[in-house]
């Protein structure tokens, strides 16, 4: 063990080092390297009594290349990340301020949080998408309680793959709403709303229909750029109204349900 | 796709689809540009950015990513300046500082992960409004002037 640490620390040494960007800006030279190979953007500038290590905005001007911060769930996960780390955010310029004493600490920590800022792209689909559903999901279960949403509803009992994310139903008329966070789940709807309406044109079917299966149905985006353009142009077609961004949904989505069911009642 | 395809798309004439805005739009601590192309054969749909610190002039990043149809799209070529430290391999780095050039390699695609890896540090430009000249050229658009005014006293002005 000795010996793994004293290499540690001996390769640690070697490997830091400051570069004068700018009369007191020090660029810290430091083997942590984005995946392409760029070294991650770090600088030290004395203020006052303290050390300040930031990344005077390079952090979130790389981010751009790929990934843009327009959603309130992304500005969220990015406010998030930093504040979790005590990272403080100044019209993009990331920073901390911090004495001597714990520069070196100090130094690690923000290098992490850049790097997971730096990442946010790649959480696009696991944490953002998911974020989506427990932000419509919450939004419902209070500011649309009083129309009584039933979740996970399957208007055809016998095939639990035609799921609908939530259904107002307390009226003649149901309103089904549908929750898109991507391509995936526009399909789905699609499919689903493509099955019912299908059904309309089974004469088998139809007493069924006709009887059950009577609704208007709404889909909510978490945001326009997810889906393609092909797949804007399905889910339009088949959904009676589509809100393209969760913003819009929350602000005028109590409004048009209740709305709707007047005209349904 | 190989690195003959790779160098292909990067490579093939393309076309101004939807025209940049004329000024450069702050955006925190840097300006930005951006820009849609297409292939002048067979519709293929690109797009470019500009990036540049507002202070530190040679932190800049100009980019080119292909927008296969119904697919993410995909990173191909980024020129950036002479920022910082790059290298090649991050388990046995040996840094670079200068101005260089990222890429797409078959490696990357292979690992799906839509990445650039680094082709080498360049002498071909050493400033933006150079380095904007270079990428025009290699990746090959064709009605640049209708949309670009090239001159680099323009760019001073930034």
């Amino acid at each position: 063990m000795k010996e793994i640490l004293a290499l540690l620390q001996q390769q640690s040494n070697q490997k830091i080092g400051l570069r004068e960007k700018r009369p007191n800006i020090w660029q810290v030279i430091i083997p942590f390297y984005h995946e392409d190979g760029d070294m991650v953007e770090v600088f030290i500038t004395p203020v006052g009594s303290l050390y300040r290590i930031c990344d005077y905005g390079l952090t979130l001007m790389r981010l751009s290349y790929s990934y843009e911060l327009d959603t309130p769930n992304k500005e969220r996960i990015f406010n998030t990340i930093i504040s979790s780390y005590n990272i403080q955010n100044e019209k993009g310029n990331l920073y901390i301020d911090i004495e001597t004493d714990h520069l070196y600490p100090a130094l690690m920590q923000f290098i992490g949080t850049v790097l997971k800022v730096s990442n946010m792209r790649l959480y696009k689909r696991e944490v953002i998408q998911s974020l989506f559903f427990e932000m419509l999901d919450e939004f419902i279960q209070t500011q649309l309680a009083k129309y009584q949403p039933q979740k996970d509803y399957y208007p055809l009992p016998n095939m639990p793959e035609y799921k609908v994310d939530y259904c107002f139903n307390h009226r003649k008329v149901p309103i089904y709403l549908f929750g898109v966070n991507g391509a995936a789940t526009a399909r789905l709807t699609v499919i689903s709303c493509q099955k019912a309406t299908a059904r309309l044109t089974v004469i088998s079917c139809q007493k069924f229909i006709i009887e059950k299966i009577k609704f208007r149905s709404m889909s909510v985006l978490e945001s326009l750029d997810c889906l393609g353009k092909k797949d804007q142009s399905r889910l339009m077609s088949v959904a009676d109204k589509v809100f393209p961004e969760f913003n819009e949904f929350e602000k005028t989505g109590d409004e048009y349900i209740a709305r709707e069911l007047d005209l349904l009642s | 796709m190989d690195a003959t395809n790779i160098e292909k798309l990067i490579t093939m004439p393309k076309k101004v689809l939807k025209a940049p805005p004329k000024d450069f739009k702050q955006d925190n601590q840097h300006l930005r540009k951006d820009f849609t192309l297409q292939s002048t054969e067979g519709d293929l749909q690109f797009s470019a950015f500009i990036r540049r610190h507002i202070d530190f002039q040679e932190n800049f990043s100009i980019g080119l990513d292909f927008h296969p149809a119904g697919e993410k799209e995909i990173p191909l070529i980024r020129c950036n300046g002479n920022h910082g430290e790059v290298v090649e391999n991050l388990l046995k780095p040996n840094p670079h500082l200068d101005y260089h050039i990222h890429i797409l390699k078959t490696e990357d695609i292979e690992q799906e992960i839509r990445k650039l890896s680094l082709e080498g540090i360049t002498k071909e430009y050493d400033s933006l409004e150079k380095a904007l000249q270079y990428f025009i050229k290699r990746v090959n658009i064709q009605n640049i002037n209708d949309y670009f005014d090239l001159n680099p006293m323009l760019f001073n002005n930034l």
